[in-house]
């Protein structure tokens, strides 16, 4: 079912004409982000846009090509002492999760 | 006619060897000068390109320049084999000291005296205790914190607390007996000399993001401060003597002429003698460019019974120094063991590759991915290796852009190192598997040196030698070679604190050297 709302979304966004680009992008990127089940604020627009213009037109494509993005924000304990927020636990600490 | 600069001392490189000198020097109302090759790095720059890079390389910081970049051998060197020689550097301002782990340890006192011991290698022709007290102001000048004395004898205290060992390191503390401790490093357990704490960032290589851990940029804008002037972009590519053997003169691509009194070679095992073999100096020894030896890494990864949560901390803070030393010298080398909380060594994505190719989907990737990266272990065993004369830096028939002939480089690990490297195997599997790591992964065949040393050997006389103890060069009376190049033998552990330490040796005799006129 998720599967072929994607697939529609994404046939509709293809017949979409230009002057509707930027409202597809939108729903591209809300499809995109039901779909890989992430909050949609981490699919950044640049990415979520250049993904869209790719033209990716299945599941795993879309997994494929979101990935290198998003693998830091779900190991989001290893991107948030990266690059130091001042509430960062101690290393030797008891760990979290 | 090529414009003309003149100094007291003009110093050829700006990492941590060349970035000291102008800084002590400086500092004694000479006048110095600094060439640098490569540009100036801004570290809010360079961490940001490095957070912005789609894939997070070692080298995704740093501006592509025409020398050897980490994952491109064949970029600068020209490699003739018969291992391909994957040590790499940074020819920008402040150096490699850019990308330094930051480990900072001293030599043992029998690293000093490998022939003498165990007779194979060559002895240092000094020992320990003549370099113990400019190990105390090395540690100082980069601000090093420590806590035991890791087997090498001190007469002073480290100048910053040692770093708390993280969670991962005490959990496989317990998994044997063999004894983890905390490794001295140039990394700030506490603000010192006006550099923040550790932000546990985990990036330490390829890059620092707030300046925590030393880098020679601390040493040139003290040096700057004290009078010094550092050029950029001014590669030098040539070196002239004049009839009595003193080195008169440098050009500079593209285009300076530098005079001084002294001349500083600062730039590493691979260019100072490139730019030797180049000028035609030296040649007396016939040992520059030979016994290039590096320390090269056995990197075994597994994954933790229970999470680990890596990823958190400086990338390596404990280790386990027990195996660089012992009779076992006499057959095989010594190794220096460091627990990474920096996770495998391939990018997260290629995991979420592999869990698609599963066919895990959303949370459950998402789950999957992060017990992955809770539980990654990786260990690294950098062996020493011995000097060999058929391991060199030679000339090749094909230029730089500054025309320049680039380094060829003739390579072999040797049998003493495999040694080395087999029984680092059978430590790390011993280790995992008593902890019940799974998916132990060691890897083979690996021939990638994280430091490079030795092409201008330090020793007592000109026939099997580049430079004295000081490290002034036998045959030209103003030239001194400040660098890892220097090296007799490479011990087991990170060369950049002897390094500095040599630093603080060679300034004495070049003050001397000035001050007396001749």
């Amino acid at each position: 079912m998720r599967r072929r709302d994607f697939l529609s979304g994404l046939l509709g966004l293809a017949l979409s004409p230009p002057l509707l680009a930027q409202s597809g992008l939108a729903a591209f990127r809300r499809q995109s982000a039901r779909v890989l089940e992430v909050p949609e604020s981490w699919l950044a627009w640049p990415v979520a846009e250049s993904i869209w213009r790719s033209g990716v037109n299945d599941e795993l494509s879309l997994y494929r090509a979101f990935y290198p993005y998003l693998t830091w924000k779900v190991l989001d304990w290893s991107v948030e002492p990266t690059f130091c927020p001042p509430q960062r636990p101690r290393w030797e600490d008891a760990p979290r999760a | 006619m090529l414009p003309v600069l003149e100094a007291d001392v003009a110093v050829v490189g700006s990492g941590i060897a060349g970035a000291l000198v102008a800084w002590q020097l400086a500092s004694t109302g000479l006048k110095v000068l600094v060439l640098e090759g490569g540009p100036p790095i801004s570290r809010r720059q360079a961490v940001e390109r490095f957070r912005r890079a789609p894939h997070a390389s070692l080298d995704a910081p740093y501006p592509v320049e025409p020398v050897a970049v980490l994952g491109q051998f064949n970029h600068h060197y020209l490699q003739a084999g018969p291992d391909l020689f994957t040590g790499t550097y940074l020819r920008v301002l402040g150096g490699t000291t850019w990308h330094w782990l930051g480990t900072a340890m001293r030599l043992l006192p029998a690293d000093f005296k490998l022939r003498s011991r165990y007779g194979v290698g060559v002895d240092w022709p000094f020992g320990y205790t003549e370099l113990e007290e400019d190990y105390g102001r090395a540690e100082r000048a980069l601000g090093v914190a420590g806590q035991g004395d890791c087997d090498s004898p001190r007469s002073s205290p480290y100048p910053l607390p040692g770093l708390p060992a993280t969670y991962l390191d005490r959990k496989l503390a317990q998994a044997d007996s063999y004894p983890v401790e905390v490794l001295p490093a140039a990394r700030n357990s506490q603000p010192y000399e006006g550099r923040p704490e550790c932000c546990a960032s985990t990036t330490c290589v390829p890059i620092c993001p707030n300046g925590a851990k030393y880098d020679a940029t601390v040493h040139l804008e003290l040096a700057e401060r004290a009078g010094a002037r550092v050029l950029v972009h001014h590669q030098v590519v040539g070196l002239e003597s004049d009839a009595d053997g003193r080195v008169s003169r440098a050009r500079t691509a593209p285009g300076v002429e530098v005079r001084a009194r002294v001349f500083v070679l600062a730039a590493h095992a691979i260019e100072t003698p490139r730019l030797l073999l180049v000028s035609g100096l030296a040649r007396g020894s016939g040992q520059v460019g030979r016994n290039l030896m590096g320390s090269l890494g056995q990197i075994s990864w597994a994954l933790a019974p229970e999470p680990v949560y890596p990823f958190r901390s400086p990338q390596v803070v404990s280790g386990i120094t027990a195996f660089r030393d012992g009779p076992f010298r006499v057959r095989r080398a010594g190794f220096l063991t460091s627990i990474g909380n920096d996770g495998w060594p391939e990018p997260p994505t290629r995991r979420a590759e592999r869990l698609l190719e599963e066919g895990l989907r959303g949370k459950a990737l998402q789950q999957a991915l992060r017990d992955h990266a809770s539980r990654q272990v990786l260990l690294v065993s950098n062996c020493e290796q011995l000097p060999e004369p058929e391991n060199r830096v030679t000339l090749g028939e094909l230029l730089d852009a500054h025309g320049v002939p680039r380094p060829r480089i003739h390579y072999r690990m040797g049998a003493y190192t495999r040694a080395g490297m087999d029984e680092a195997v059978l430590v790390h599997a011993r280790l995992l598997d008593r902890w019940g790591a799974t998916m132990i992964h060691h890897v083979e065949e690996s021939t990638d040196p994280a430091h490079i040393l030795g092409t201008c050997r330090m020793g007592l006389g000109p026939g099997g030698s580049v430079v004295n103890p000081q490290l002034r060069c036998h045959e030209h009376s103003n030239l001194w070679i400040v660098s890892t190049a220097v090296f007799p033998t490479s011990g087991a552990c990170p060369p950049t604190l002897t390094l500095a330490a040599l630093t603080f040796r060679a300034c004495r005799s070049i003050e001397s050297f000035l001050r007396q006129g001749s």
